[in-house]
């Protein structure tokens, strides 16, 4: 049985190919008149696409120092960014000052943990003992995670630790807060310790 | 009609006689069924020494290109029959049927030719079973710019089959590891010429363009926390976005360009706002205590899908501009974020966290709420961002060890490499469709 129905499933396949084939055949028609068809000793002249150069590129433009900047239009700028030779690293990370210790989290928490508690204590009794010490608290994300939620987190994180230290008395105007997400770990490999070790807020003495 | 060609192909084994020129029956490169057409790429034919490298270098990069559309499989040109130093460009039947016997149904040539200084390239597809040209172009170039022409007429190619160009010759910007660092960079989205666009010795991520593409919103820690910055790629000029107390994220340019949804903390935890341009007026779209973040426009510019904790876990929300008619979107998975709103507006890709605890890049249509998996594997795939035309995604992953970023055609699993070996790289950003 299975072996006589193949040929006439075939047959029938082949007859709607050929019916669905024709249907496209038609529409064919017009474009191939529009294709230019001619042998290939002719020279062609005439092409669709005028001739010009490529698109410029991004990299071969030099940049051109503006001598007077004014905001780009309707892009939402306000002023120019500060300017300077790079001699040293900008805005990043720091490890937690001696005297203070660095508290970790759990994975996508920002709840000060148990062994926190008992170690926010300590950094608030080194900065009830020191008064002129200012902190920068610095929250920090693992790398399981999307970039800007964890620019979030993070920022949760350094506030969870803020907040607790107003708690226990220190003056907020002693302490700041900033987040840098996944994007500064203190353990680069990608494992479940390094991650733990990656979740965490440093706390950094800042000069005024 | 895109649906019943792909179908046929399959039914019938072999590409039907003639479909290879049916321009107007258009493909769709996203269908799973989708048969390659095998195609085959020689050299250029070098009209003058002064041409250099070019016959080569533009028929690399249209194998590349038409390989990874997934259109056409590239015959191994090691295979060819004829020399297309000696063979005529334009094919004579004896040549119709050398590249028939390789197995070829269509077969991309041409020559180029140094004239004043500049390359003229002249390009031709043919269809090896009707024997018969389909396309002929003729470009002019500085020879630095062979690759733009090859990219150009893989454009056209693509268009002629599916009824909208590809996406090449587009550049993808990204964000390269710098000792404790991150700067930006620039790369073509075929791995060629990249660049480092900052030097700033700080934290420099989170690229996202303007419309116009001539300019790269970021978010840098340049002055001391995270703060919003423009960069003029013309100029290398930075500017000065947003910078508030807290985080001053976001920097998604608005379809028409006249607004940019940034995410702002200072009062308290992040939301997402709309910033108009013209008077750099705020309108404030959440209010929760949650976290919200990541808005991507839909391309009529009346939605705007972001990620957001307010139920427990991240996942991906979609409101109306106005920040109302706010709908959840994905339900399942614990992380759920980076989404990007495709530029032809069905789907929205994002990153989320699968059951082996992997991220892997995912679809969500934004009416069905229907979910694809588009990756898989022991390792991380995310950031995922759309190609201009819609077809194709740029993401980070580490499957080959370190982070780096790869390009692939939605539905195929031909990942490719872009960013070059030994930088750690992430966070692409492909450039959107010239208005």
């Amino acid at each position: 049985m299975k072996g006589r129905s193949l040929p006439y499933v075939v047959g029938l396949g082949a007859i709607l190919g050929f019916l669905l084939l024709g249907g496209c055949a038609k529409k064919q028609v017009r474009q191939e008149a529009e294709t230019p068809t001619r042998p290939s000793s002719t020279k062609v002249t005439s092409v669709k696409e005028p001739v010009k150069p490529a698109q410029p590129r991004v990299r071969e433009t030099k940049p051109i120092p503006a001598p007077t900047p004014t905001p780009p239009a309707r892009t939402g700028a306000a002023e120019p960014a500060p300017e300077k030779p790079v001699t040293e690293e900008r805005g990043l990370a720091k490890e937690t000052t001696p005297g203070l210790q660095r508290i970790h989290f759990d994975f996508d928490k920002a709840v000060i943990r148990p062994d926190a508690r008992e170690v926010l204590k300590q950094n608030a009794e080194y900065l009830l003992a020191n008064p002129g010490v200012r902190i920068r608290i610095e929250g920090h994300c693992d790398e399981r995670g999307t970039t800007e939620y964890n620019l979030a987190l993070g920022e949760r994180r350094a506030k969870a630790a803020y907040q607790y230290l107003m708690d226990l008395g220190i003056d907020p105007n002693r302490m700041t807060i900033i987040s840098y997400g996944e994007e500064m770990p203190l353990d680069p490999r990608h494992n479940e310790e390094a991650w733990a070790k990656n979740r965490r807020a440093e706390f950094v003495e800042i000069q005024r | 009609m895109r649906r019943w060609a792909a179908v046929l192909a399959v039914i019938f084994g072999a590409w039907p006689a003639g479909t290879v020129g049916a321009a107007k029956v258009y493909l769709d490169i996203n269908a799973p069924a989708l048969r390659p057409i095998p195609a085959a790429v020689p050299e250029l034919q070098r009209r003058s020494g002064g041409v250099g490298n070019a016959h080569r270098v533009i028929a690399e990069a249209l194998r590349w290109d038409l390989g990874l559309s997934g259109l056409f499989e590239i015959l191994d040109p090691a295979a060819y029959l004829e020399d297309p130093q000696r063979a005529p460009v334009e094919p004579t039947p004896a040549g119709f049927a050398d590249w028939f016997a390789v197995g070829a149904e269509l077969v991309v040539k041409g020559w180029v030719d140094l004239r004043d200084g500049e390359l003229v390239v002249e390009l031709g597809a043919y269809d090896v079973l009707k024997r018969s040209r389909l396309l002929l172009r003729r470009y002019q170039a500085l020879p630095e710019a062979a690759r733009a022409v090859a990219h150009r007429f893989a454009n056209v190619l693509v268009e002629e089959f599916t009824g909208a160009p590809g996406p090449f010759g587009t550049r993808i910007a990204y964000v390269v590891q710098s000792g404790r660092g991150k700067e930006l960079a620039l790369v073509d989205m075929d791995g060629h010429g990249p660049i480092r666009l900052t030097r700033a010795g700080s934290l420099s991520i989170t690229p996202s363009w303007s419309r116009d593409g001539r300019y790269l919103y970021y978010v840098s820690y340049l002055l001391g926390e995270a703060d919003l910055y423009l960069l003029d790629l013309r100029t290398g000029r930075n500017w000065v976005v947003s910078r508030r107390k807290g985080v001053d994220l976001g920097g998604r340019d608005s379809p028409d360009g006249s607004e940019l949804l940034v995410v702002l903390s200072e009062r308290g935890n992040t939301d997402i706002y709309r910033l108009r341009k013209s008077d750099r007026s705020l309108v404030r779209l959440t209010r929760d205590r949650a976290i919200d973040v990541a808005p991507t426009w839909s391309p009529d510019g009346k939605w705007i899908a972001f990620v957001s904790d307010r139920m427990g876990n991240p996942h991906i929300f979609v409101m109306n501009r106005q920040g109302g008619d706010v709908r959840r979107l994905t339900f399942s998975g614990t992380h759920n974020g980076d989404p990007d709103w495709s530029p032809r507006g069905d789907w929205i890709a994002f990153t989320g966290k699968d059951a082996r605890g992997t991220f892997q890049v995912f679809l969500v249509d934004p009416e069905s709420q229907e979910v694809r998996q588009l990756t898989t594997g022991p390792y991380d795939t995310y950031d995922p961002s759309w190609s201009p035309d819609g077809r194709f995604l740029a993401v980070t992953s580490n499957r080959d060890g370190s982070e780096a970023v790869y390009v692939f055609r939605v539905g195929s699993h031909d990942f490719r490499r872009i960013t070059p070996d030994g930088e750690r790289a992430s966070q692409p950003a492909w450039e959107p469709a010239r208005p």
